[in-house]
């Protein structure tokens, strides 16, 4: 075994595995679910330690994104998230309301794991389409129609909120 | 910015701020990811001419609770391992079961997972003295379950261990329920504990019930290295 390849591994994974675990937790919304997601990306991250060290982080990141939005990984997965509670309208005040802002987590954690996926790239990630194309594996015409989805779900869920479909940047 | 993408933004950071930090287990990971990667080129034998009868005999599923055999999975293909024996730095004890369904069992952590499971869901297991304890194996290996969409780990006895299983399961097999459940415990938790059938001679066993392949091998891992 490579000892110092082994040392790297575990440098990496000490310095990132905070990130990892809140992006792996924003994809799933369950602690339980997010650990194995990062679980499995870092064994597959050692398997291939050789060929990836130079940028293990997005290795690592592109598997959990692709293993969430996975048919095989959806197919297995038997839980549902809690859908959202429709909050009380902020009536005057131009700032969002702590319900609201709570509404809103669940209504994303009740999307799909694809559009979901689209929205941490887009929103968190701060990502252009082509980018969250490539990550995910699909076109970038999927991605603007998985973005438009979800802002509608996310829209209808919470009509108070004003939310509206805007283009995604390149 | 606009105000969408602000109120989108805003509530997944919310989101990821609620994430438990564990520190992963790196160097366990990492003994994973090598088993993973050499997966494919250990010498492994095809020929098991007891893999069907252990396949009847001890099969189980690791989902289900104290109790509930399935009596059925089991093992495919046989796990004549790489070369030598294999220590385990985590001894895996068979235990004939006395009881279960007892009472309530404190909260202790899954070895399979590392989670910590409520004792309010498990019943806890009682045991007769009789059983073994197994510190080294001639051969594990982690490879998909019957029907292909689960996976299992396949382990093979050292002789002298063999030997003792089959004096063990002998005995178990001609006994009523739940005294012919044979347990497989490791570090205090059971794993599983099916019914033995028939007196197991060909020293192989598997442990199937793993969702996903990364499990399978960070377990074994686990047992192997600690």
């Amino acid at each position: 075994m490579d000892e110092s390849a082994r040392q790297d591994f575990t440098e990496f994974v000490a310095a990132r595995s905070r990130q990892l675990t809140r992006l792996a937790y924003v994809l799933t919304g369950d602690q339980h679910a997010a650990e194995d997601l990062l679980q499995n990306a870092l064994v597959k991250a050692a398997a291939n330690w050789g060929r990836i060290h130079t940028a293990p982080e997005a290795y690592v990141r592109r598997i959990i994104y692709r293993e969430q939005v996975s048919w095989l990984r959806r197919r297995a997965r038997r839980r549902e998230t809690a859908m959202a509670r429709v909050p009380e309208p902020a009536a005057g005040d131009d700032t969002v309301s702590v319900e609201a802002r709570l509404a809103l987590r669940d209504a994303l954690l009740a999307l799909p794991p694809r559009r979901r996926a689209v929205l941490v790239l887009r929103y968190l990630e701060d990502l252009p389409e082509s980018q969250v194309a490539e990550i995910l594996g699909c076109s970038v015409g999927t991605v603007r129609s998985q973005n438009h989805k979800a802002v509608t779900q996310l829209r209808l869920a919470l009509p108070s909120l004003g939310l509206t479909n805007t283009e995604v940047h390149q | 910015m606009s105000n969408t993408d602000e109120l989108i933004g805003g509530a997944l950071r919310d989101l990821a701020e609620q994430a438990i930090i564990v520190p992963p287990a790196a160097d366990a990971l990492w003994r994973a990811g090598q088993r993973r990667r050499r997966r494919n080129v250990m010498a492994i034998s095809a020929t098991a001419p007891g893999a069907a009868a252990v396949a009847t005999v001890l099969a189980f599923t690791l989902g289900g609770g104290p109790g509930t055999p399935s009596g059925h999975g089991g093992s495919v293909g046989g796990a004549t391992g790489a070369t030598g024996s294999l220590a385990l730095s985590t001894p895996i004890q068979f235990k004939q079961v006395a009881r279960a369904g007892g009472p309530r069992c404190p909260t202790s952590i899954n070895p399979m997972t590392g989670r910590a499971i409520s004792g309010a869901s498990f019943a806890c297991i009682r045991f007769t003295g009789t059983g073994m304890t197994v510190t080294r194996l001639q051969s594990a290996r982690v490879q998909r379950g019957p029907g292909g969409h689960r996976y299992q780990i396949d382990i093979r006895l050292t002789a002298a261990d063999a030997r003792r299983f089959a004096t063990l399961t002998r005995e178990l097999a001609g006994q009523h329920s739940p005294r012919n459940q044979l347990a497989i415990v490791t570090n205090g938790h059971v794993l599983a504990d099916p019914v033995v059938m028939a007196a197991i001679t060909t020293g192989r066993a598997a442990i199937p019930g793993f969702a996903t392949q990364p499990q399978a091998e960070f377990f074994l891992a686990t047992l192997l290295n600690g």
